[in-house]
């Protein structure tokens, strides 16, 4: 049976409106508009599946994932999480899910993470073999051993980023949620972090999703796709399928020389009209250098998307 | 058992959070004294020339004040930053990722950074009670060990009551979406209709008449006239028994009400 099942989930937003005009009326009323958050959404994941759940700002991306771990209650559709409804947050479905916030923080500023380790054991009630393996595990895998002593705030992004990820796989679920787990990070973390997730789920057979703007990310560690845009699914698939349709696709960096200047140019061209387009440059002016590339995540995805925009 | 083991838990995370600042903790010696202080000089000051004041002589109105001191901070409701601010910014869920429920989580993490201040409170205003019976305005025997345990019971309750009054008025967020108005409003009125500012004695009839029928009087004034004898501790108990049923079945509508609202409209 699937681990997760989206079905026809849609989530309508309240959010008020105060236009600039009308001070007096502002103290009285406030108009309320619906925002659309996520539209009609449907589709299934395996378990051990890594998942990409990628599109713009706003797309509904964040949307999805909270309301498949329970923090947001679907306004219509259906959604089953290990065979729980998620909104109804019970406990031992709350056991079974992890959620890795890259915005948001749950280790106190001031204290060191093994005081708050110590009582996630506790709330999780897990046992003192249990959780010395994971917690040994995971300090190991992310080289965090000699973080956990000290006071949060005192620690880099890159390594709170590290303790808070321990914070929230240490009662080892069996789902995991990445919400933009690498924002902000510097390139070194987050390499290291990309290792970190994809050895998690080699090692342990873990379900994960992930939703993140760096799409080096879902290049690396996704086997499967699914590009969210205002709210519907554009495309569900494996990464290999979807690139492989542009496989065809190929983008030239010419540098060209015209009257003496150097002109730099970038161009799509069908793998069969290379020959073509670089005739029809030559005739132009003189190449100096081409370059010529597949297309990446990136380069697919705005494609997909540039065209509805 | 697990509740419990939680609760001790977070309590103790709470007591390590409150003393991470030493200096912040040796100040807040400072903050209690002071005030006290001042009300003490200026009863001096009301009572000089006079017996007694409204039935309370000099020293009954100075043990009243320690008192009343010693159970201000504890019961005094108030809208709390960070349950305000959880709901606020979105914050509160990744509390509701966790298998505790929040205002539960809310609750403990209050009682463990108040019994840090609660360590405070009893030795400023044990020296304060001993610098004043050695400069002659009290005397050891204006204290009693029955009523200070009659006290000591009264306050635990009370200590309970002010804080479900508390997460009350912090889940008001939920739809007021800031606090700061209910905030002014609860430190406006509390003093007064608690007895925390005079006596309840002290103020005109039907201020005292309105003060019956609301729960504020059982944070300070009650507990004080368990501790005199004026009024039975069973009766007492039984009174603010029936408050706290209240104010638990309040607590419980507003968070879920207010989560419903939340969880519906994202955060």
């Amino acid at each position: 049976m699937s681990t997760i099942i989206v079905s026809n989930l849609t989530k309508i937003y309240k959010r008020s409106l105060r236009p600039q005009s009308g001070l007096l009326k502002d103290l009285f009323r406030r108009d309320v508009e619906e925002v659309i958050g996520v539209d009609g959404v449907s589709f299934f994941v395996e378990p051990g599946e890594f998942v990409g759940y990628v599109g713009l700002n706003g797309a509904g991306k964040t949307t999805t994932m909270k309301i498949m771990a329970g923090i947001l209650h679907p306004t219509s559709g259906e959604v089953q999480v290990l065979g729980h409804a998620p909104w109804r947050r019970e406990r031992d479905f709350l056991k079974r899910i992890g959620f890795v916030m890259g915005q948001k923080r749950q280790l106190w500023w001031d204290l060191p993470a093994a005081d708050v380790f110590e009582f996630l054991k506790v709330v999780y009630e897990l046992d003192d073999a249990r959780y010395r393996r994971t917690l040994g595990e995971m300090t190991e895998l992310l080289r965090a051993g000699d973080l956990l002593h000290v006071p949060v705030r005192n620690l880099s992004l890159g390594e709170r980023t590290k303790v808070e990820l321990i914070a929230a796989l240490l009662h080892d679920p069996e789902i995991v949620f990445l919400d933009e787990p690498t924002l902000g990070l510097d390139v070194l973390a987050q390499r290291a972090l990309r290792s970190f997730f994809a050895e998690y789920n080699r090692r342990y057979g873990k379900t994960m999703l992930l939703t993140t703007h760096t799409l080096s990310d879902v290049e690396s560690l996704c086997q499967r796709v699914i590009i969210i845009h205002q709210g519907k699914i554009l495309r569900d698939g494996s990464l290999s399928g979807l690139l492989g349709e542009y496989g065809q696709q190929r983008v030239l960096h010419v540098t060209l020389e015209q009257n003496g200047v150097l002109l730099e140019r970038q161009i799509e061209v069908d793998s069969s009209q290379t020959g073509k387009v670089l005739q029809e440059l030559a005739s132009t002016g003189r190449i100096v250098e081409f370059r010529e590339e597949k297309l990446s995540l990136e380069d697919v995805i705005a494609r997909m998307l540039g065209e509805d925009r | 058992m697990r509740l419990l083991a939680i609760v001790r838990s977070t309590i103790a995370l709470s007591w390590r959070e409150a003393t991470a600042y030493r200096f912040n903790f040796v100040m807040s010696f400072l903050v209690i004294a002071v005030p006290f202080l001042l009300q003490v000089f200026l009863w001096v000051a009301v009572f000089s020339g006079r017996g007694q004041v409204a039935g309370y002589s000099l020293s009954g109105i100075i043990v009243y004040y320690v008192l009343a001191l010693f159970l201000y901070d504890f019961v005094h409701p108030a809208v709390l930053y960070d349950v305000s601010n959880d709901i606020k910014s979105g914050e509160l869920a990744a509390h509701l990722l966790r298998p505790l429920p929040y205002p539960l989580w809310a609750l403990a993490v209050r009682l463990g950074s108040q019994a840090v201040y609660l360590a405070v409170v009893t030795v400023v205003v044990g020296a304060g009670a001993a610098l004043l019976s050695w400069a002659g305005y009290l005397s050891v025997n204006d204290f009693s060990m029955a009523g200070l345990l009659r006290f000591a019971v009264m306050f635990l309750a009370a200590w309970l009551l002010g804080l479900l009054f508390s997460l009350a008025a912090s889940f008001a967020v939920f739809f007021t979406e800031d606090a700061t108005g209910l905030s002014k409003l609860v430190s406006f009125i509390f003093p007064l209709l608690s007895g925390s500012l005079i006596p309840l004695d002290m103020l005109p009839g039907w201020i005292k008449n309105v003060c019956h029928y609301l729960p504020f009087r059982w944070l300070v004034y009650e507990p004080i006239r368990v501790y005199s004898g004026q009024q039975p501790l069973a009766q007492a108990l039984l009174a603010t028994a029936g408050w706290l049923g209240l104010a638990v079945a309040l607590v419980w509508w507003l968070w879920r009400a207010g989560e419903a609202r939340f969880t519906a409209v994202g955060g």
